[in-house]
């Protein structure tokens, strides 16, 4: 590229960093350049870089001079190329590479050669780093001292500055001067590249959706593996374990650890677990239609444990010495992500079935326009997403959710703290499950809490026999590479008793409502019935038929629930232990 | 050569078969002007007819998109406009950008503008010489040009009564009030722009809030795990330390039990000794007794109450051993439950550290919540009052839009709206008479109605029974202009009287023999009655 050229692209830059788009357009017109033509007025112009690089080609250094004569700068803006100098709103026709070849040398001998790190890191980020970012890479020195000195010496220029998260960047036109000067071009000075100076805004950002495929082939890798050490290791153990095992024996071994109320939401936590088989659930005439996998929400007060269940026991929290419930690999935790962050990366797990655990899912409605897409995730259907800087999707999401929110819990029923009023509809599409702080419960907590810190309880035992049997189970049942063949997948059959015990708890939950208008929706029902099945899924080592039925006790576990969550959702209308009594008479 | 377009003075209501001549209107015209002359007055002298002539009203119609702004050739209409300016728009989007690099920066733009679009910055008025600005005229006014048409009149422009606006400032005039147009609709554009402008600065702000709680979440994520850590290190070695404890507390409590062991032991076997001693005097005393009735037992007796005496003496000492056995017992208990609660207490107080870390956590993330919604609240206020300008300026434009004329024009049209002007003679002064365009009744339908009374009626009524007007609009706007500028401009008085002067219709040959034909076709109609003809004639020819 000859000089001229870079001088016009140069000025390009250097007039789209000084002027606002009103006076590029004016400075168009009073130069009658054509371009400027096609616009009524200068607010419609959407490139500014083509409306800069237009006035660029149709003028020289004394063109240059004029405009900046005629029209006001940006006092503010600052601006060092290789031919030109904007700085305090005064434009200079010399460059400014040598003073930055200089200032190099000065950061070299002030910060050392942590200074040459931190640019080389920024440079290889796209141009801009985060503090955060740069201090996985530079360790030595005081950074926040060396970035203060590189901004002092006009290298780099703040890009944001928050409370306690920052980003510096370097300016676009010093870039290729960088570059050469450490080594990263061999280009010899005095040349830039045209791609550096390309009218187009977008820098190189970080591709989320790329890492969180990285992420994903890992996670598939983990299960891979857990696998494969459970059949060579544990299998014979984990059948023995799986012909004596189910929900009951799940409640109990909960009920053992944290008493009769907690272990209630571990129960839900760890049955969502197998549902996330997502399989056939068949009747007696074939197909229903439905799937095992549901979405699962604990909420209620604060501090009632609701993390404890759907984070820890499911992830694990070895310095605590709870093991990890959950299929590995199989469990994206969501902690501090935004909403937007997630329907980005979902894309990553289009067609997958994973489940997403998130804390604190409220926060997730304070961000506007949210709702929406999360309805869709929730109903597992095409997503598509418009932010500023473009569109996101459209992807099929087809994976769960465990969350958590916090609700003021009222003497009767409870309020969202969510203010979105489609918040309803996302409640309705998951399994719920009300927390109330009260006296018997916290006793539990505590005692809890007091015997884990003292390490009294020991889960990891308990939690090893029954994550292989999870995994090994969903590996069959998902059709796993490692064990088909080798065991062949169940759908689950519902009978018709599993109908009648349903349609006798609709009745007499119906019967204690007095009012016309039912405050939950038919989906309760669905999302019982999948609890029942994935429920039934412990029971596959139990059963030699080439189905599973829905077992008594996970019946009867599902119809708790139902029972248990009408009430709440009828504002506690009636007690759900007098409605059981009917149902379950003995 | 100059497009005009001429538009017919009379026009025929529906319903009207019969042709109204030129002689007629002239005639009609004559007698209203008849009939409105003073004949007598207490105050002044009567008034003569000077001049009756038929001149053209010019109005520029200058095409801009399919439309035409209408000028006032005659220079007579102004049009005043309220200008309201927007805030400066650029002032706000500079700020917006140079604020991208900084949160607080950010909120304190916010801040400054939350009331800056609550409405307009300023007002002015601006006046639009002969541009003519109203709905109701245009709407008329395109009714009249579709009646007139158009032609290229061989007659120099020079020649058109009235015309003191020539085409090329009519257009200067006009682009006026487009260009007026024009800046409403720029108004909107950098509206718009200050939206967008906003809207992206907002998205980016709220982007790198949700990327520092992230930072927040991850940061707070490695000490509370290093505080887990050390908080599980912690309790072990104080489960180690407790573990000592109750071991030296159970290693002393159980010296303590052991030599009380033994002395109960020792003690109990003493009991023994002394009961199998006591056992052994009883037996003597008894044998004594039994072989020896009278001889005395007393010796006997003093030694067995001396070694119950000893025995009751043991059996005391062995209840207080076991009562101290009870003691130690109850104290080595009450030693380990203190010890249990202290370190149970220590453990609690650890747990509590993570939970505070927890806490401030929670803390922090939720007061950049707070920050992304209030920099969301603060930005939806200033998006609303910016819609609002919008919608105004909308309205504006909308307004602006339905007072030009909806007709499409190749080229400037200068349209001649015909109207007779009469001037009034006395000795005081000069008075003139405006008679804009007419609409012709159909005289069977009057005479119909009013046949009987028509003629109980004065003969002006009856004019203007049978010269309706064609357009009020027209009227109040055009020729009521006209008639001010009459009574109070002199010049424009001289400039007409001039013009008038020129065309009047009572100095030309052909006036009696026209007013003759026209004053008959009225009788004829049963307009006039024969007499007012007659007077008439008498007065004019």
């Amino acid at each position: 590229m000859g000089e001229e050229k870079e001088k016009v692209l140069e000025r390009a830059i250097l007039l789209k960093r000084a002027f606002h788009i009103i006076d590029l357009y004016r400075i168009g017109k009073r130069l009658k350049i054509r371009f400027f033509d096609q616009f009524p007025n200068g607010w419609v112009i959407r490139d500014e870089g083509e409306a800069a690089l237009e006035i660029s080609s149709n003028i020289d250094d004394e063109g240059l001079k004029s405009i900046f004569r005629e029209f006001n700068p940006r006092e503010w803006a600052v601006f060092r190329g290789m031919f030109y100098t904007l700085e305090g709103g005064k434009l200079s026709l010399e460059g400014s590479w040598k003073n930055i070849q200089d200032s190099i040398q000065k950061s070299v001998l002030r910060i050392g050669t942590e200074a040459i790190s931190i640019l080389k890191t920024m440079i290889k980020l796209g141009g801009s780093a985060s503090f955060e970012e740069l201090r996985k890479t530079v360790k030595k020195i005081d950074l926040q001292d060396a970035l203060n000195e590189l901004e002092r010496l006009g290298i780099i220029a703040p890009l944001y500055k928050g409370e306690k998260y920052r980003e510096w960047q370097i300016p676009r036109e010093t870039l290729p001067i960088l570059e050469i000067e450490l080594g990263l071009k061999s280009r010899p000075p005095g040349k830039i590249t045209e791609q550096v100076y390309t009218t187009g805004e977008a820098q190189e950002r970080i591709d989320y959706v790329e890492e969180e495929k990285k992420r994903v082939e890992a996670m598939d890798r983990e299960l891979d593996e857990y696998l494969n050490d459970l059949l060579k290791k544990r299998l014979e153990e984990t059948i023995k374990f799986g012909k004596e095992f189910g929900i009951s024996s799940l409640s109990a071994y909960l009920e053992d650890l944290f008493g009769p109320l907690l272990c209630f939401d571990s129960l839900l936590s760890i049955t969502q677990q197998y549902g996330l088989a997502n399989t056939d659930i068949i009747h007696e005439r074939g197909k229903t239609g439905k799937k095992t996998g549901w979405s699962l929400a604990l909420f209620g007060d604060p501090g009632t444990g609701k993390s404890f269940s759907t984070r820890d026991m499911i992830l694990g929290k070895p310095d605590a010495k709870i093991g990890a419930h959950g299929i590995p690999g199989r469990n994206r935790y969501c902690g501090g992500m935004t909403p937007a962050r997630f329907i980005r990366i979902g894309q990553a797990y289009a067609g997958k079935v994973f489940n997403f655990i998130v804390p604190e899912f409220n926060d997730f409605f304070r961000y506007k326009g949210m709702v929406e897409p999360l309805k869709i995730a929730m109903e597992q259907g095409e997503i598509k997403y418009e932010t500023h800087t473009g569109i996101i999707g459209p992807y099929r999401f087809s994976s769960f959710f465990s969350v958590n929110y916090n609700v003021s819990v009222q003497d009767r029923g409870y309020l969202v703290t969510v203010q979105d009023p489609n918040f309803n509809a996302i409640e309705d599409r998951m399994l719920c499950r009300l927390h109330r702080l009260t006296k018997e419960r916290f006793i539990e907590i505590t005692r809890s809490q007091m015997k884990l810190a003292l390490g009294a309880i020991d889960i990891e035992k308990g939690s090893k026999k029954i994550r292989d049997h999870l995994t090994l189970v969903y590996g069959i049942q998902t059709g796993h590479f490692l064990v088909k063949g080798k065991f062949q997948p169940k759908p689950i059959m519902v009978t018709p008793k599993v109908f009648d015990v349903v349609s006798k708890a609709r009745e007499a939950i119906l019967g204690e409502i007095q009012e016309e208008i039912v405050k939950f929706s038919a989906r309760l029902e669905d999302k019982i019935l999948r609890f029942a099945c994935a429920a039934s899924l412990m029971d596959y080592f139990r059963s030699d038929l080439d189905f599973i039925p829905v077992s008594e006790e996970a019946l009867k576990f599902a119809i708790q629930l139902y029972v248990e969550e009408a009430s709440v959702r009828s504002k506690e209308a009636f007690d759900p232990k007098e409605v059981l009594k009917k149902i379950y008479p003995d | 050569m100059q497009q005009r377009l001429i538009l017919p003075y009379a026009s025929l209501k529906p319903g009207r078969d019969k042709p109204f001549t030129n002689e007629m209107e002239k005639a009609a015209i004559v007698c209203l002007s008849e009939a409105r002359r003073k004949k007598t007055s207490f105050i002044g002298t009567p008034e003569k007819i000077e001049a009756i002539s038929k001149l053209e009203y010019p109005l520029w119609l200058i095409p801009w998109k399919e439309n035409c702004i209408i000028v006032d050739g005659a220079a007579l209409c102004t049009t005043v406009l309220v200008k309201e300016e927007v805030p400066s728009i650029k002032s706000f989007t500079e700020d917006l950008i140079k604020s991208s690099t900084s949160l607080e920066t950010f909120k304190e733009t916010l801040n400054n503008n939350i009331k800056t679009f609550a409405g307009f910055a300023s007002q002015k008025t601006q006046t639009l010489n002969s541009v003519i600005y109203s709905e109701h005229l245009s709407t008329s006014l395109l009714s009249l040009v579709r009646e007139g048409c158009a032609s290229e009149c061989g007659m120099p422009i020079s020649n058109v009564d009235l015309l003191r606006v020539p085409e090329g400032e009519a257009r200067e005039r006009a682009y006026l009030y487009i260009h007026e147009l024009e800046r409403l609709a720029e108004d909107v554009d950098a509206l718009k722009f200050a939206l967008r402008v906003l809207g992206e600065q907002t998205e980016y702000h709220k982007e790198k809030i949700a990327i520092e709680i992230e930072h927040i979440w991850r940061e707070y994520e490695s000490i509370i795990s290093e505080a887990r850590e050390f908080l599980n290190k912690k309790i072990e070695i104080m489960a180690k330390e407790k573990e000592k404890e109750i071991k030296k507390e159970r290693a002393q409590a159980e010296e303590k039990l052991k030599k009380l062991l033994q002395e109960e032991e020792r003690i109990s076997k003493r009991i023994k000794d002394v009961e199998l001693v006591v056992d052994g005097l009883e037996k003597r005393r008894k044998e004594q007794k039994k072989k020896y009735p009278k001889r005395s037992t007393s010796r006997l007796d003093y030694r067995i109450e001396v070694e119950k005496k000893t025995l009751k003496k043991l059996v005391e000492h062995l209840g207080t051993i076991k009562k101290s056995k009870d003691k130690i017992k109850t104290e080595y208990e009450k030693r380990i439950a203190e010890v249990e609660t202290r370190y149970l207490e220590i453990t609690a107080e650890e747990i509590k550290k993570v939970e505070a870390l927890e806490n401030s956590r929670n803390e922090e993330i939720s007061k950049r919540r707070d920050e992304i919604s209030e920099i969301e609240r603060k930005a939806d206020v200033i998006e609303s009052q910016i819609k609002s300008l919008i919608e105004k300026r909308n309205r504006s434009i909308k307004d602006f839009e339905g007072r030009v004329l909806p007709y499409k024009a190749e080229d400037a049209l200068l349209i001649e709206i015909p109207f007779y002007l009469v001037i009034y003679e006395s000795k005081e002064k000069k008075r003139f008479d405006v008679h804009p365009p007419v609409m012709i009744e159909s005289y069977r339908g009057i005479v119909d109605r009013i046949k009987k009374a028509l003629f109980s009626f004065s003969l002006e009524s009856r004019m203007h029974m049978l010269l309706s007007p064609k357009s009020p609009e027209i009227n109040s706007l055009i020729f009521e202009s006209m008639r001010k500028s009459l009574e109070k401009d002199p010049l424009f008085r001289e400039y007409v009287r001039g013009i008038c002067e020129a065309k009047n219709l009572l100095k030309m040959s052909s006036f009696g023999e026209e007013l003759r034909k026209g004053l008959d076709g009225l009788e004829e109609e049963g307009w006039i009655t024969s007499k007012e003809k007659d007077e008439i004639l008498k007065l004019y020819l």
